[in-house]
């Protein structure tokens, strides 16, 4: 099981700084908004979403639609939520288990 | 591997930056050395003395990169038998070839010749090679944006062949008027400071080459899956220099960057 996702690459796609931040702000903050990803890692929100395109191609990250009240608009928004899958936390693990 | 580890300490002794400095500097002595005969005769051996340990320092701070540089080439046309590349071919690598109009003229192949260290273009053949590795390693929505900067060096390709050939004639100009003014050091300070303003302006034209690819890649991809592979690039190999033939990952990084505030593309 140790470096299984080192050896396939999936550890390497993770560990693209972006994508690694992305994921440690879903472990710590849970589900989240991109805009809200965006502003907790200062990355601009169109690479969020690209990060997040390639997370959930490869099964780390899912993600939804769905409309919801945020700051500044009266009416709801499409939001996409995002959340980290086992996989992410399995892949971190590795990561860092490799280092040790 | 280990036979060109000097060379590899001697590319990294001497940062790019240095390698810069120290060619500049050769050019400016070529030109103060126009004035050689009506230097005094004390001026005239200090300066033959500097401006050879100036060209000896130059040829060892370049003779590192274009080892590995011929090292890679060298490698890649011996062991190219042994490693086929593979024609790489998918309906996204279509529909871009359309949309940056290379559809039928550029082909793109995927090689495991482990000499073949990132991605490049024959641009005489218009074939764009990518390491195995990088498919590994990269998502596909990122390989696909690689993909599209090398195809912006084919869109390119005439441009660039234009530019090098009158930075090189420049050069050369450069040397025919030193040649004008000397007469016995000359040789020397003719030939170093023709191939010196040469590897300048050449440098400066791959770069802005570079920055062009960046661009026409990012246009038909849009930017986000190369700052992402230069992310990735720039970490992984901890430093980021630049080279004579392609500028520092930060600087193509930031140039990137405004196209992610643009809704067009």
């Amino acid at each position: 099981m140790l470096m299984k996702f080192i050896l396939n690459g999936t550890a390497e796609i993770a560990l693209q700084p972006g994508r690694f931040k992305i994921l440690q702000v879903l472990r710590k903050s849970g589900p989240s908004f991109v805009e809200q990803i965006a502003r907790e890692t200062g990355i601009h929100p169109r690479m969020v979403s690209h990060h997040i395109d390639v997370l959930q191609e490869e099964k780390l990250v899912e993600s939804k639609y769905e409309i919801a009240k945020v700051e500044g608009s009266k009416r709801g928004v499409a939001v996409r939520t995002c959340w980290a899958t086992d996989k992410a936390e399995e892949v971190l693990r590795d990561v860092r288990d490799s280092v040790r | 591997m280990s036979k060109f580890s000097f060379f590899k300490d001697l590319a990294d002794f001497f940062s790019f930056k240095t390698r810069r400095l120290i060619l500049l500097a050769l050019v400016l002595s070529s030109i103060v050395g126009a004035a050689y005969w009506h230097m005094p005769s004390i001026a005239r051996w200090w300066f033959t003395l500097g401006y050879v340990w100036l060209a000896t320092l130059a040829i060892m701070s370049q003779t590192g990169f274009f080892v590995q540089f011929a090292r890679t080439a060298v490698g890649v046309v011996l062991f190219g038998g042994r490693h086929k590349p593979v024609p790489l071919s998918s309906p996204e690598i279509d529909a871009l070839a359309s949309k940056m109009r290379v559809h039928g003229k550029a082909r793109v192949y995927s090689t495991s010749n482990s000499w073949v260290g990132g991605p490049f273009t024959n641009a005489l053949t218009s074939r764009v090679y990518i390491p195995l590795s990088w498919i590994e390693s990269f998502p596909m929505s990122e390989i696909i944006a690689v993909i599209g900067h090398e195809f912006g060096h084919i869109t390119r390709r005439v441009r660039l062949g234009l530019e090098l050939a009158i930075g090189i004639v420049f050069a050369y100009a450069f040397g025919v008027m030193l040649l004008t003014v000397f007469t016995v050091i000359p040789l020397l300070v003719y030939e170093v400071g023709e191939i010196a303003i040469a590897l300048y302006v050449a440098s400066f034209i791959l770069w802005r080459s570079e920055y062009r690819a960046d661009m026409e890649g990012a246009k038909a991809t849009g930017p986000e899956g190369l700052i992402s592979v230069f992310e990735l690039v720039k970490k992984k190999f901890g430093k980021d220099d630049g080279s004579e033939t392609h500028p520092p990952l930060s600087k193509r990084i930031r140039r990137l960057e405004p196209l992610l505030d643009k809704d067009d593309n």
